[in-house]
């Protein structure tokens, strides 16, 4: 397990460039239109969706077939990415949260409510996608699991947004959605769990 | 230690290598105790495969004309010699009464027989 | 001591168009056997299916002394592994690509794999997208040596290579296999190649084994006999193997050229390339 980490590290490391700009160039537009705290957010999916892309890569460079050889069973392979996966998120998480923090000290204003929404809308936004969009990178090819992964995300905001309209429906939602923020946090925790303890198993079994 | 094969005579390969191996130990070339080559080394020098290689050495070992002990290789064995070298003028001298009976039988004159012996000795050189 | 380091036992897989039907053979220990065949004839669903890479149907693999399911991690450390094409993430280099194999293989041999870069002239810390056809094999090669490997599977490993590099590729396999505890199966269609090395070849033809036969009786035993109708019809048929008429010929594969020289003096009997012999067997009718 340890060597397939340490190949993740050495292949992301050579993007890392890349989403630097990306994270740069969204991430502090959108910082001074809205709240720097959205960074956290930009950077939990910009990291994680590197997850996505190792899967696709490994698929490219024919990774895939000669992992199936070494003396690592398939079901750690396929459970590498998903710590993988999570790993990132949390860096990006820590990372965003810390320059929200810096970004709020500069700024003289810290909101500790807005911190830890953003902080949970991270969490959602990370771990729900990707508890589809890992399965989908294995079993689908790249064009396919492109779209499964920005599936993932549409279907999350979506199951989000509909939430959030529903429970409009009994309530004001912006006075307790620090709450619903960290319940649905909590839920894609669960699914993310659910999708790493049920998966490997069966994507381990397919023909390479 | 030079073996030659050539795959243009109808002579079996492993039989090319145990006749030049057996000339090399007659001719004095190989003494009694002298190493040979391990037969996947061979195989590998003279590009054939290991199992005709090994075949080649059972039958030299068989003959009484190397000994292979695992672990420390084959060697050039201490065998009776001159027991060989008699069983094999033995068997020429059959081949060569055989011949004689046919050419007086069939009125074949002395001389094209040396002619003919003369001929495939020097065949195989 | 285990006898064979590979057995497979009637090897049976089903796909839509294709399906590799009872394939068997044996990898004695300290032996190389050549695996070949045309394209799409099951070369690579053998290995796949070998591997582990594909579910089989039916049948049995027995690697290094272990069957099917018994096949462990403990084993996967003792097979080298080469496929065509690519084999690692092309944006590692041959150092990186170290640090990862060496917390993956626990008979991972450092030092030996980095005096085999350096007998390759590989170039330790350029990325490998950047290596030539040529060094991206020699690399996969070092890689499945450096581990204390019992068995080399090469699926395809010398396409492409001109013929210097292939003739040092060779010579490696011949120095792991001086240790008989060593085997290699290796599929190629450069049978040129596999007459150089192989012990044993193994003919695939549309999913079925047409042959297991050692490399020298094919190389030294077997003959095509080029003649006439006329004497086509003279040759006795129990020693037809194949044959196949030509436009001013016929071509007629034999087991034993030798004792066919002696029977038809007059005919012209070549010895037979295993290219000649594959396409006999598959352009041409069987007796």
């Amino acid at each position: 397990m340890k060597g397939l980490l340490v190949k993740e590290f050495y292949v992301i490391r050579d993007s890392l460039l890349t989403l630097l700009v990306i994270f740069i160039a969204i991430g502090v537009g959108l910082a001074f239109l809205i709240s720097p705290c959205v960074l956290i957010t930009i950077a939990a999916i910009t990291l994680s969706m590197q997850a996505i892309t190792t899967i696709q890569n490994d698929k490219s460079t024919q990774w895939n077939r000669f992992s199936a050889t070494l003396p690592v069973s398939r079901v750690q392979v396929v459970e590498s990415k998903y710590l993988i996966y999570l790993l990132l998120s949390i860096t990006g998480i820590a990372l965003g949260v810390i320059i929200c923090f810096i970004a709020s000290l500069l700024k003289q204003s810290f909101d500790i409510n807005e911190l830890l929404i953003y902080f949970c809308l991270a969490i959602i936004i990370s771990l729900l996608p990707g508890s589809i969009s890992i399965p989908c990178a294995f079993v689908f090819d790249q064009e396919k699991s492109i779209m499964g992964t920005v599936l993932s995300y549409i279907v999350t905001s979506g199951l989000f947004a509909g939430l959030i309209f529903l429970l409009k429906q009994f309530m004001n939602p912006m006075e307790n959605i620090l709450a619903i923020c960290g319940i649905t946090a909590a839920f894609s925790v669960v699914v993310f769990t659910l999708s790493w303890l049920l998966c490997p198993k069966r994507l381990s079994k397919r023909d390479i | 230690m030079e073996i030659i094969i050539s795959s243009n005579t109808s002579k079996p390969i492993y039989e090319q290598i145990t006749s030049q191996i057996k000339a090399m130990i007659m001719g004095g070339e190989l003494q009694t105790g002298d190493p040979i080559p391990s037969m996947r080394s061979l195989a590998k020098s003279i590009h054939v495969s290991v199992i005709t290689v090994q075949k080649a050495y059972e039958d030299l070992q068989r003959d009484g004309f190397i000994e292979t002990t695992v672990g420390r290789g084959s060697f050039v064995s201490a065998q009776n010699k001159d027991f060989y070298q008699e069983e094999q003028q033995r068997r020429a001298e059959e081949h060569l009464q055989e011949a004689a009976d046919i050419g007086r039988t069939s009125g074949i004159p002395l001389e094209k027989l040396i002619e003919l012996l003369r001929l495939f000795y020097q065949e195989e050189d | 001591m285990k006898e064979n380091a590979l057995v497979v036992k009637g090897l049976k897989k089903k796909y839509r168009d294709f399906t590799l039907d009872d394939v068997s053979f044996n990898i004695p220990c300290g032996m190389i056997v050549g695996l070949i065949g045309e394209n799409g004839a099951g070369k690579s669903t053998t290995i796949n299916a070998i591997l582990g890479l594909i579910k089989k149907d039916a049948g049995t693999i027995s690697i290094l002394g272990k069957k099917d399911n018994e096949i462990d991690n403990g084993i996967r450390n003792q097979i080298g592994v080469v496929f065509d094409g690519s084999n690692f993430p092309s944006v590692l280099s041959a150092r990186k690509l170290n640090n990862v194999l060496k917390n993956i293989y626990s008979t991972w041999d450092e030092n030996r794999y980095f005096s085999l870069l350096q007998k390759m002239s590989l170039p330790t810390d350029k990325k490998i997208k950047e290596f030539s056809k040529g060094m991206k094999m020699k690399l996969s090669i070092a890689v499945a040596l450096s581990h204390h490997s019992k068995l080399l599977i090469l699926d395809e490993a010398t396409s492409g290579l001109d013929p210097v590099v292939r003739d040092d590729i060779l010579d490696m396999f011949l120095d792991f296999v001086q240790d008989e505890n060593n085997s290699i199966l290796v599929s190629s269609h450069i049978t040129s190649d596999l007459e150089k090395v192989a012990d044993y070849i193994v003919f695939i033809h549309k999913g079925k084994v047409v042959f297991s036969k050692p490399k020298d009786e094919l190389k030294y035993q077997y003959g095509i006999i080029k003649c006439g109708a006329a004497q086509f019809d003279a040759i006795d048929k129990e020693e037809i193997i194949a044959y196949r008429k030509q436009d001013y010929e016929w071509e007629v594969l034999v087991a034993d050229r030798t004792a066919a020289q002696k029977k038809y003096p007059k005919a012209v009997i070549d010895p037979a390339t295993i290219d000649e012999i594959m396409l006999l067997y598959v352009k041409g009718e069987m007796k």
